[in-house]
């Protein structure tokens, strides 16, 4: 499961490459013989240098009826392969000092090692040992297996229920409806033969980019690329195109009582990918509502008496499309039906009356400071650039978002905003355990 | 919002051992008010970083301070003279920025993360917030209230309350003993007077330092720093921390968590503080024993760690923490078994490729760890601040990786000492008690109780007072009823009639109108009220009580009043000044000396009451006139109820009666109303009339 900070834009944002507004981070594409895309980002006052492998294996290649296949694989990338014994990954990348991670997520699951410059070979040595040499045993699966509802107990936040929810509501008949980590009834099924299955066809060089960060020389790693990554052979199955989901036509409800505090109000709407020229005045029009004491939704939701104690909104964003929600935490004692009123007035105000100038300005200053705060590390600028790559297939993103952030007028963000009406909005309410009592369908608290 | 951009652009929280060696600071200088600022150069982002350091922490607290360095640092960008808290915030946000205030045990850190265009404006903003806070009174409530739940909610985890004992038993009568986010009651306890006291005395510019890093020049960013901070003036008040008592043998508290299943243990010993000599080997110990990956409390496998050791130093003192949880029924065994391993590894040190592995581990993770900006700055902080000189981030990793295996094992010899340990168990006492006691003596505690003492406000005292505070207590109240006119003369009082203009303020507006009040012995008090066309009378006639209110030529509205209005009249009959001291001279009060406090504009003596009847009330003494400058109303504590206090000024004699011509009154320190006395008279010969109820014969009750 990917972790998330700050906006979604600014994540998105770290998904790029080269920018020529940070003339600091030039990238060089190339492709080995073997499909292998490698993405080399140097920079020569870094401290360390960042090996990432982002394969083409996110929870939308799971098989039907087997959710939680590609989440299995952020553990069980770490459980041994040819060369190097279970566990093994971990202590070696450690002991030169350095730090090694994994996540999965829809539309990709990545793996990660952070090295001092003099250490980058051992990168490459595990990485391309686990790319075709993964040790799958019933062992190792069983116990990964037993460990996934303790983690996802240890994420889980009201924001992430109410995500699952609105993406099961958003995206009935794609995968993105289904949680990462998988429904809790399959993951019991999943079987051996099932994730060798899906190594075969989602692990591999063909659906594989590497992207190698910060202090290194560029024909050294060149020389290891080839050396490690370019003998190696797979990933080369294509997958069932998936379906695409039909136009919504009215609004659509949930309604959960589970472990939250307060009543949650999540409204979400279904919206392009991030390559669309919209996804840039959308994410703006998030931060602007949201993202400051004196913001339009938080003046109006969280004023005096208030109807809200917090008001959050992002853009949450995928290959094939994006859900942008807004998460209303509710007063105790404030009318849901005044909550809605409020925020769909306050929404539908948008539509005919342009954003304060001022109000625009802060969104995109926060939206930058973010970003390249963000991009401090060689981690956090691998982040950005893998992500950008696997999500929009660009590894240079970073500057059309920044050009885009920048040249975003009240124009824009008018026009975008005609996109969150209530008919289309899709409405997840969470609500404490004790208030109602058990019970979920639609519907209203 | 605020919060998760400022944790995620603000990184100085912790200055860790290991952090960001390599650029050193382009500039270092030191301004004339004494303020030391360095400036870091690296043009790959256009983005700045600044940061304050001042020694701030909580150790700098004295006594009744308990929790200020956490509440003022909250409050630096909630409002500063030229800005209210609303407008400091946007005009951090209108340029994308973030202004982050924090306090730990050793020091306060303010941080300000921008665009690097917006330097100067950033610049500004962090003077701003560090140098000129007013802590408004709205603003420090919410801070109160909302540090004190984080304060609550902290003790539902047993991780966090297990860390805060085991510093406040290690560190017994120490400062580090006091956990660095206060109490429930230090914090809500503290006044405004307090806090900006505490501001005033700590947060000055001649032990302070600051930091600017990102992609700016040295000269011109050095140039903005004198430009922004150059008028700060002052120096901080320096105390001595008293030295840390060398632990006397093995120490055990249980922390009773009734009903618990499982337990949260620790096992400290004392090591030497931060930048010590012996701190490298130390970070290399610690790591082989608990801290690192593959270490003996770890186990091999370093998936799951079941016990753990975390070096935690300050600039005073510093210690070794081994922790794990354990259901009871092998909290004894997992307590010997860390004891255990602390022995182990005085006994069979690492052997010489361990420690060489892991001082190549934290000799080369060093640089890795802190990237960001705001790392290398904290870097060089935590040099400066305990004097290690400029270059102490450029030979971290060098000196780390120069530790030799005998150095490892000396200080292995000298400070694991597993009979010198302090254990803190965090669990069902009455399962665990027992088990416990055959190692050493246990002391328990509540988990609702602080870790460590209190500094309780003189005010807010109400354990019983030893043979000593109650002779001191009458002594000093028995001047004050002398300075007053003498016993005699207070008791002649029969009656008493005091006219006064009265002014109330509410939200920073105030309102002026006429008040008289009028007593008789026994138990009878009138006070009539006038607030332009709005009168109102409350009355009390021995047991029964009485409010009537006239609005402009509307029909009089006359009530009773229910038992709790004629308790609130009977305390008011008996908090003027004659009632208050003959109360105070009363041989069957219970009175008793609290200490002296800031009070109004001075020290003075406190002394509490509690009358015959049970009633408490806190007397405020000038030492040096014996005069009786305030009295307050309180709960013994701010969780219980508001403490509502009366200043009295501008005394003069009536009859030979020592009279306050001036008073005001506060709740929870805030003014609402005040008094300019115009006359008083006393034995006037007041007609009882005056006092008997104008109720109709079927009185509404009403509740007050």
């Amino acid at each position: 499961m990917m972790r998330r900070a700050g906006t979604w834009l600014a994540v998105a944002m770290l998904c790029a490459g080269p920018a020529r507004a940070l003339d600091a981070l030039h990238t060089e594409t190339v492709t080995l013989k073997n499909g292998l895309q490698l993405v080399l980002a140097p920079d020569a006052q870094a401290h360390s240098v960042d090996v990432a492998v982002w394969y083409d294996a996110g929870s939308r290649y799971d098989p039907r009826g087997h959710s939680g296949v590609a989440h299995l694989f952020e553990h069980l990338m770490f459980r041994g392969s040819s060369h190097f014994g279970s566990d093994e990954h971990t202590r070696l990348v450690r002991n030169e000092g350095g730090s090694s991670g994994a996540y999965a997520a829809h539309d990709f699951t990545a793996f990660y090692e952070t090295l001092p410059p003099d250490a980058l070979e051992l990168a490459f040595r595990l990485e391309s040992d686990r790319m075709t040499g993964l040790a799958l045993t019933q062992k190792a699966l069983d116990e990964e297996r037993a460990r996934v509802p303790g983690e996802r107990e240890a994420r889980v936040t009201p924001i992430m229920l109410g995500l699952e929810r609105a993406y099961a509501l958003a995206y009935p008949d794609h995968p993105y409806g289904l949680p990462v980590f998988g429904r809790p009834g399959d993951l019991a099924g999943i079987t051996l033969k099932d994730c060798r299955d899906f190594y075969q066809a989602r692990f591999g060089p063909g659906h594989a980019v590497v992207t190698v960060v910060g202090k290194f020389e560029r024909e050294g790693a060149l020389a290891l690329a080839k050396k490690y990554f370019e003998p190696l052979r797979g990933g080369t199955a294509k997958a069932a195109a998936l379906p695409s989901e039909r136009p919504q036509t009215s609004q659509r409800h949930a309604l959960d009582h589970t472990e939250v505090p307060l009543r949650v109000m999540m409204a979400a709407w279904r919206m392009p990918p991030r390559s669309h020229p919209d996804w840039v005045p959308l994410s703006l029009l998030v931060n602007l509502l949201t993202h400051a004491d004196d913001a339009p939704l938080q003046q109006r939701l969280m004023g005096n008496p208030p109807l809200c104690v917090s008001v959050q909104g992002d853009v949450d964003s995928r290959r094939e499309g994006s859900l942008l929600y807004l998460a209303l935490a509710l007063a105790p004692n404030a009318d849901s039906a005044q909550v809605e009123r409020t925020l769909f007035g306050e929404l539908d105000r948008l539509t005919h009356e342009a954003v304060d100038p001022g109000d625009l300005e802060r969104a995109k200053r926060q939206t930058e400071t973010t970003v390249l705060f963000g991009i401090q590390t060689t981690r956090g600028r691998a982040q950005a650039l893998g992500s950008g790559l696997v999500l929009a297939g660009s590894a240079d993103d970073l500057d059309r978002l920044l050009d885009q952030v920048r040249a975003a007028t009240a124009a824009d963000l008018q026009r975008v905003a005609a996109q969150l009406s209530a008919e289309r909005c899709d409405l997840v309410w969470l609500l404490p355990p004790v208030i109602n009592g058990p019970g979920s369908s639609g519907g209203r608290p | 919002m605020r919060r998760a951009r400022a944790a995620l652009l603000c990184t100085l929280g912790a200055l860790s051992m290991a952090g960001a060696a390599h650029a050193a600071p382009a500039l270092v200088r030191t301004l004339d008010n004494g303020l030391q600022v360095a400036v870091f150069s690296d043009h790959r982002l256009p983005i700045v970083q600044i940061q304050v350091l001042v020694p701030a922490g909580s150790a700098s607290e004295q006594p009744l301070e308990a929790g200020a360095a956490t509440v003022t640092a909250a409050l630096l960008t909630r409002g500063t003279a030229s800005r209210s808290a609303t407008q400091f915030e946007h005009d951090v946000e209108a340029i994308g920025g973030s202004v982050l205030g924090d306090a730990a045990r050793d020091y306060a850190t303010v941080s300000g993360a921008f665009r690097s265009t917006d330097l100067e404006r950033g610049l500004e903003l962090v003077a701003d917030a560090v140098i000129d806070p007013i802590f408004d009174d709205g603003e420090l409530d919410a801070a109160r209230r909302e540090l004190a739940r984080r304060v609550i909610q902290s003790r539902t985890r047993p991780d966090v309350v297990a860390d805060e004992h085991v510093w406040a038993v290690a560190m017994k009568d120490h400062p580090y003993a006091a956990p660095p986010d206060g109490t429930v009651d230090g914090i809500i306890g503290l006044s405004r007077a307090r806090v900006t006291a505490f501001h005033r005395a700590q947060y000055r510019p001649d032990h302070a330092l600051v930091t600017v890093a990102g992609d700016v020049d040295p000269e011109q960013a050095m140039t903005a720093v004198e430009e922004a901070f150059g008028s700060w003036a002052g120096h901080a008040r320096s105390a001595a921390a008293p030295p840390v008592a060398k632990p006397p043998g093995l120490r055990i508290r249980i922390v009773d968590a009734p009903g618990s299943p499982e337990a949260e243990i620790r096992v400290a010993i004392p090591v030497p503080p931060r930048g010590s000599d012996e701190s490298m080997a130390l970070a290399v110990a610690n790591d082989l024993l608990g801290g690192g990956v593959g270490s003996r409390l770890g186990g091999d496998a370093g998936r799951v760690l079941k016990a753990y050791s975390q070096l935690q130093q300050q600039r005073e003192a510093g210690l070794l923490i081994l922790g794990t949880s354990a259901r009871n029924d092998s909290v004894a065994a997992a307590v010997d078994r860390l004891r255990n391993e602390l022995a182990r590894f005085a006994s069979s040190p690492p052997t010489a490729p361990e420690v060489e592995r892991a001082r190549r581990v934290l000799g080369r993770s060093y640089p890795l760890r802190n990237e960001t900006l705001g790392a290398q700055e904290a870097q060089w902080l935590t040099g400066a601040f305990l004097g290690l000189g400029n270059d102490y981030p450029d030979h971290f990793s060098e000196r780390v990786e120069a530790v030799t295996p005998d150095q490892v094992r000396d200080v292995a010899r000298r400070y694991f000492d597993p009979e010198r340990a302090t254990i803190v168990v965090v669990g069902a006492a009455d399962a665990l008690k027992s088990t416990l006691e055959k190692r050493a003596a246990v002391e328990v505690v509540s988990i609702q109780d602080p870790p460590a003492p209190v500094a309780i406000a003189p005010a807010f005292r109400m354990d019983p007072p030893d043979e000593a505070s109650a002779r001191q207590g009458r002594k000093v109240a028995l001047e004050a009823v002398a300075v007053h006119g003498g016993l005699t003369k207070l008791k002649s009082i029969k009656d008493s009639q005091v006219e006064a203009e009265i002014t109330l303020y509410h939200s920073g507006q105030s309102v002026v109108g006429k008040q008289t009040e009028l007593r008789r012995e026994p138990g009878q008090l009138r006070s009539q009220t006038e607030f332009m066309q709005l009168e109102t009378v409350q009355a009390l006639h021995g047991d029964t009580a009485w409010t009537q209110v006239k609005a402009g030529s509307q029909r009089d509205s006359t009530m009773a009043e229910g038992p709790e209005g004629v308790a609130a009249m009977k305390r008011t009959f008996g908090g003027d000044l004659p009632h208050l001291l003959r109360t105070a001279a009363d041989p069957r009060s219970r009175v008793a000396y609290r200490g002296q406090d800031d009070v109004g504009a001075g020290r003075a003596d406190v002394i509490e009451v509690v009358s015959a009847d049970s009633v408490r009330w806190v007397l405020f003494i000038d030492p040096q006139t014996h005069r009786l400058v305030g009295a307050e109303d309180n709960q013994g504590s701010p969780l219980r109820g508001v403490a509502l206090r009366r200043m009295f000024g501008e005394q003069r004699l009536v009859q030979g009666v020592l009279w306050p011509f001036a008073e005001e009154r506060q709740v929870d320190g805030e003014r609402t109303l005040t008094l300019k006395v115009s006359r008083v008279q006393f034995n006037l010969g007041i007609d009882p009339v005056m006092f008997e109820s104008l109720v109709p014969t079927k009185p509404t009750h009403r509740r007050r």
